[in-house]
């Protein structure tokens, strides 16, 4: 749905699009393997690399919120099955906390480059605001 | 200016569109959407968030939060009427704390049996804009500003994960 504009919109949308699918994986987890988790690590960690390029340009505020996601998604690109685990139901609640780790890393990701994106667009309409007339 | 809002209509299609209005003017840079969802108050009272089709095996955890959001903007009155989760009753008194402070924008609802409210964080740089997309649905919009006092009520990640960062087709259950 959305339609994005800027390359911080771009990166946001990035976000959401990856809230969304770990989301729907979430939901199918009785199903879920570690080569679903591996699949969407490639994508958390293309996220980051986009999202260290955007930190720079970003005032102080939205900037550490960002640095804050980044730490994050890096922490969640690095999550690595644990092959000493034996049985079915100890691989599945591994994969179960990997994805439910991704998610929440792709959820502070969201959050802080919305938050990167209303700044930018409330400067934006401070910009074109009226300005007042002193007599 | 970051708030929390809650849009409240007679019927589920309406709240509906009005998180798709929300999300196209998010689109439109109109203001900036951080999370959304719908919920709705069936018959017999009990709130419940309507989720996306694919999430079935969220509803609880995406409940509990929506909850505590939902006691937020609802006051102790809507509290009292019987908004759901686990962390309403401390947020009564929090808001009935916090509520002089921010009167100026602020509102309170209440959702009756049958109503559906759309809730979101949004930021907007003019009240109106949302006001006056919302009115040609009908809904009564209601606010709460987001800051360190209103979210110090609910502790850290009150509520995260559980307003949906993108647009979604809501099933009602």
């Amino acid at each position: 749905m959305t339609k994005p504009q800027t390359v911080l919109e771009m990166t946001r949308h990035d976000a959401q699009a990856l809230h969304k699918k770990i989301s729907a994986n979430i939901a199918k987890a009785e199903h879920a393997t570690w080569a679903d988790v591996k699949a969407v690590q490639a994508d958390i960690t293309a996220l980051g690399a986009k999202m260290t390029l955007l930190a720079s340009d970003q005032a102080d505020e939205v900037k550490t919120g960002i640095k804050a996601a980044i730490t994050k998604l890096e922490a969640a690109g690095h999550l690595v099955e644990d092959k000493t685990v034996a049985g079915a139901v100890a691989a599945k609640d591994g994969v179960k906390h990997a994805k439910a780790a991704m998610l929440d890393s792709a959820h502070k990701a969201t959050q802080a480059l919305s938050a990167a994106v209303a700044a930018a667009r409330t400067r934006l309409a401070h910009a074109i605001a009226p300005k007042q007339v002193v007599a | 200016m970051n708030t929390y809002i809650a849009v409240v209509f007679s019927s589920d299609d309406k709240a509906h569109k009005a998180l798709h209005k929300l999300w196209n003017m998010d689109d439109e840079g109109l203001l900036t959407v951080h999370g959304a969802a719908v919920v709705r108050r069936d018959d017999l009272g009990h709130i419940r968030v309507a989720d996306r089709n694919s999430d079935l095996g969220m509803r609880t955890a995406i409940g509990v939060g929506v909850g505590a959001l939902l006691g937020l903007l609802a006051g102790p009155v809507g509290v009292a009427a019987g908004v759901a989760g686990a962390a309403v009753g401390a947020t009564a008194d929090a808001v009935t704390e916090n509520r002089r402070e921010n009167a100026a924008y602020e509102s309170f609802f209440t959702l009756k049996h049958g109503q559906s409210a759309m809730v979101a964080e949004v930021s907007e740089d003019w009240l109106s804009v949302l006001d006056d997309a919302m009115k040609p649905l009908g809904g009564t919009i209601c606010r709460r500003m987001n800051n360190a006092a209103t979210n110090a009520a609910f502790g850290a990640n009150y509520y995260n994960g559980y307003l949906y960062p993108y647009y979604y087709e809501p099933m009602y259950a």
